[in-house]
């Protein structure tokens, strides 16, 4: 028992899980950290949900690349099975390194969460780590509870209900209150392990673990011959490819997760978190892709038509989603639209209190260049002047800053004339500051100047608005850049399958690896900067950066830029159509196999 | 007309390995039977992949009915029969569900012989591919390989893990149903008899490149194994005498070498040298062949 413990894979690679755990609890934490101190502080409600997603998020990563590297479901090693032990000690080896392995992140998330944040931003945190524990607990020993096929419990389509049952056990478990919920969950566990050692066959010898499962197989060999007249050739080949691509449970959760990320992020205002799950799609993509390739390499069927359903559901979800933060963005009027809104900042007296002013906020595209240090005052006619607040892109290089930036204290015509001002460049419309104070600008009962508005939604300007906000010629050129990056990065991940004679190419093959690190660093450090209180450098680098390079691509006329949107993202899916049928089916296994297999798709396909 | 031309084919699969193919030429004509021999990772299973456009050849030219399998795999494929060792028929699905998916991706399956083939093979429709035995899984390959009547059936180690009984009646089923049909067969494996069996033409690959291409009959008659006894490390300089050896190895106290001509020739031409007194001369079987290549290119 002890033995079959210290073997399980599990334990073995609990060192590398430990430091993944190490990497991604005190990075979390300190995400938490920072927007404790931002600006949405006054959202207690809000703050907290986004710390807890957080928390699960420290313990998910881990616990996730885990479940990828050594397979959930296998209730025993293959090889096991043939070795003098007993079934039920098969079982509890792996269920106890099992437990160990998800306790570990859990408990690390917790300790740097107690350790980083303060403990007032996070009363609820015993309550939530026993409640994942148990949930994610439960969750393993049912997914083990079922009848299925010897050493591994059933998976793929049978995996639903666990996947759905997941779910909803670890979103009851961010957020109902008090520990109970866990507690329930590891009744419930045990309770179900106890069930399961009595289904348990006695000896693994017999290839099967599961009394169950050992009736099916029984009765499934018993059944006979199969009239299956009925049937249609090609639906099963559509069901069976279906199987691989939009079935396919990663797929599914990434779909998910895409679209509510999506409609989440969009609605706060942001578009790195959307970008992120974009480019988790590009491994599942091209693993999917090659998968099937090796599958169904040697029939008869048209390798596009196998891209076709390789790339096309993620293509269609990406899209969608797109569509859907659109809409969003019309309401909110974020993304879809150059707005001018309002945030409140709180900034801290020497006395101790704090004292609220509204900053202007504007899209990052607006924001100004610089080279740190040599940013003006900007003065208004009246000689009322602020010193913009410079944000460092890269640091001792070049920042950017708010050109249109207010100060705690300011004037009401001040206010009233760097709004103004943003509104007339923005939205490419003349309005007078005058104007702007009297609709716009109130002066409170204890003297100070704030807007009266979160955004300003002048009525006169509406329609024109409007007109700018459905199928715009901006988000048609951010939706080029963003499909172009899309196709750009699947091409060159399967350049791979095919590598040259010529040794010296063989350096082509780091240069996406090394696109894609440098994007993701990118796009984690704008991250931060949003969740630190910053995002207008952020939403400069993610949103605006392909806004204003594209600026130069794309024609001012929508139909134009939406046309010509179709036409490039018709020639990249067909660039990459091709790149797939161009893809290899090499000898499974032996050394050929390990010498294509090496690098990163390695650990793909060990999924 | 060749079906199958394979013209200077050269093929790696990393830029730091050695050549998986180099240099391969290969011809074959409608209804030959050609036996593809080899040690292990000599660039048997590589050659049959690239005949399936499954790989894309570095350098030379691949044709199958005049046809690059790569460009057209769809047409080149519908025409060809497949049955691998590690061949990969879906699990998940039931017999009866591979089967109507080949009849879709075949336009000419014959539903009548598939018929004759299941009754033969006694295949249980209902069951899961995965559940299926290594027979009954490589019965049911070999069944999708012929139900559409292929003009060219290749087989890459056909009966490579099955239990010698399953193996002899597996071949024996192939090989009636070849005969019957005149099918051209590509035929990769290890085992010997089963080639001698079925093969009418014997290909020798070793290290990626085709040293031996003959026909059966006269690999059988015309080639011999020379045995010299010698002490040195050195070949004897009386084999400079002789047709160049296809192998040469030394084994203990003796020089062993594959010469490309008969028994009788040697008796006629050779055997009364004074420098080949001590040598002895045998035929070679296939087996032994096989085995002086395999051991001769070691060097």
């Amino acid at each position: 028992m002890k033995v079959l413990f210290r073997n399980d894979p599990a334990i073995r690679r609990l060192p590398i899980y430990f430091v993944l755990s190490l990497f991604f609890s005190p990075l979390q934490a300190w995400f938490g950290l920072k927007m404790v101190g931002g600006p949405m502080d006054d959202s207690v409600l809000l703050q907290s949900l986004l710390l807890r997603n957080f928390f699960m998020m420290a313990v998910f990563i881990p616990w996730m690349s885990l479940w990828a590297s050594i397979g959930f479901f296998y209730r025993a090693q293959p090889w096991l099975l043939a070795l003098p032990v007993r079934n039920i000690d098969l079982l509890r080896s792996r269920l106890s390194a099992q437990f160990i392995a998800l306790g570990l992140p859990v408990l690390t998330a917790f300790v740097s969460f107690r350790l980083i944040l303060p403990i007032e931003a996070t009363p609820w945190i015993h309550d939530v780590a026993v409640n994942l524990f148990g949930s994610l607990s439960c969750f393993l020993v049912l997914s083990q509870d079922r009848a299925g096929n010897d050493h591994r419990a059933p998976y793929g389509e049978a995996l639903w209900p666990w996947i759905v049952a997941a779910i909803t056990l670890l979103t009851a478990s961010m957020m109902v209150p008090g520990p109970w919920l866990g507690l329930i969950f590891l009744a419930v566990a045990w309770w179900r392990f106890q069930a399961l050692k009595k289904q348990l066959l006695p000896a693994a010898q017999l290839q099967c673990l599961h009394r169950r499962s050992a009736k099916k197989k029984e009765s499934r060999a018993a059944a006979g011959e199969f009239r299956g007249e009925r049937l249609d050739g090609g639906k099963i080949l559509r069901r069976y490819l279906r199987r691989h691509t939009i079935y396919y449970p990663v797929f599914v959760i990434e779909c998910v997760a895409i679209l509510l990320f999506a409609f989440l992020f969009f609605v706060r205002g942001g578009f790195a978190t959307h970008v992120i799950f974009l480019y988790w799609f590009l491994g599942f993509t091209a693993l999917m892709g090659l998968n099937l390739r090796r599958k169904v390499g040697f029939w008869p069927l048209d390798p596009r038509k196998i891209a076709d359903s390789v790339l096309l559901p993620p293509l269609l979800c990406f899209v969608l989603a797109f569509l859907l933060a659109m809409l969003v963005g019309v309401d909110r009027g974020r993304m879809a639209l150059p707005r001018v809104d309002t945030e409140i900042i709180r900034v801290k007296q020497k006395d101790g209190k704090d004292k609220f002013f509204d900053q202007i906020v504007i899209p990052g595209g607006f924001r100004k260049f610089c080279l740190p240090g040599t940013v003006a005052e900007i003065k208004s006619p009246w000689g009322e002047s602020v010193q913009p607040k410079v944000t460092s892109l890269i640091p001792g290089l070049l920042g950017s800053y708010n050109p249109y930036e207010v100060y705690l204290g300011a004037s009401r015509d001040f206010l009233a004339w760097q709004g103004a001002r943003a509104v007339s460049e923005i939205h490419g419309v003349s309005v007078n500051y005058k104007q702007f104070a009297t609709d716009h600008v109130e002066i409170k009962s204890w003297g100070e100047a704030r807007f009266l508005d979160t955004a300003f939604e002048v009525e006169h300007l509406l329609p024109k608005i409007n007109s700018q906000i459905w199928f715009s010629s901006r988000q048609a050129a951010l939706l080029a850049v963003y499909l172009m990056g899309w196709f750009g990065t699947i091409y060159l991940l399967w350049f791979r399958n095919r590598p040259p004679a010529d040794r010296n190419k063989m350096v082509l093959y780091f240069v996406p690896w090394i696109v894609l690190a440098s994007f993701w660093i990118l796009v984690a450090w704008a991250n931060f900067q949003i969740i630190g209180g910053e995002p207008g450098s952020a939403a400069a680098m993610l949103v605006d950066f392909p806004f204003l390079v594209s600026e130069f691509l794309f024609p001012e006329n929508r139909i134009l830029a939406w046309l010509i949107l179709i036409l490039i993202s018709a020639l990249g899916y067909r660039t990459l159509r091709e790149r797939f049928a161009g893809l290899e089916v090499p000898p499974s296994g032996g050394p050929h196999a390990a010498a294509l297999n090496k690098g990163i798709l390695a650990s793909y396909m060990k999924i | 007309m060749n079906c199958l031309e394979v013209r200077n084919l050269y093929r790696k699969y990393h830029p730091k390995e050695n050549w998986a193919l180099r240099g391969v030429d290969l011809q074959m004509k409608p209804g030959e039977v050609l036996g593809l021999l080899g040690p292990n990772g000599a660039g048997k299973t590589t050659l049959i992949r690239l005949l399936l456009g499954m790989l894309q050849p570095h350098q030379g030219k691949v044709r199958v009915f005049g046809q690059d399998p790569c460009r057209e795999p769809v047409s080149v494929r519908r025409r060809m029969g497949y049955v691998a060792e590690d061949q990969i028929l879906p699990g998940t699905l039931k017999v009866v569900e591979v089967l109507h998916i080949f009849r879709e991706l075949y336009p000419t399956w014959d539903r009548d012989y598939e018929a004759e083939l299941l009754d033969r093979f006694q295949l249980p429709l209902g069951k899961l591919v995965s559940g299926l035995s290594k027979g009954l899984a490589r019965r049911l390959a070999l069944l999708v390989a012929l139900a559409h009547r292929p003009e060219i059936l290749v087989l890459d180690e056909p009966a490579g893990g099955l239990d010698p009984a399953a193996r002899r009646e597996f071949l024996e089923i192939a090989l009636t149903l070849l005969h019957e049909a005149s099918t051209t067969v590509l035929f990769s494996s290890h085992l010997l008899d089963d080639v001698e069996r079925l093969a009418g033409r014997i290909a020798f690959l070793r290290r990626g490149s085709l040293v031996l291409d003959r026909p059966l009959t006269e690999i059988q008659e015309g080639f011999s194994l020379l045995t010299v006894p010698s002490d040195s490390d050195r070949p004897p300089a009386s084999l400079k005498t002789l047709p160049e050896p296809l192998s040469l190895r030394r084994r203990g106290g003796d020089w062993l070498a594959i010469l490309p001509i008969a028994v009788e020739t040697w008796q006629e031409n050779f055997a009364e040298a004074e420098s080949f007194q001590q040598a002895a001369v045998s035929p070679v079987a296939l087996e032994d062949l096989f085995i002086e290549f395999v051991e001769g290119g070691k060097g």
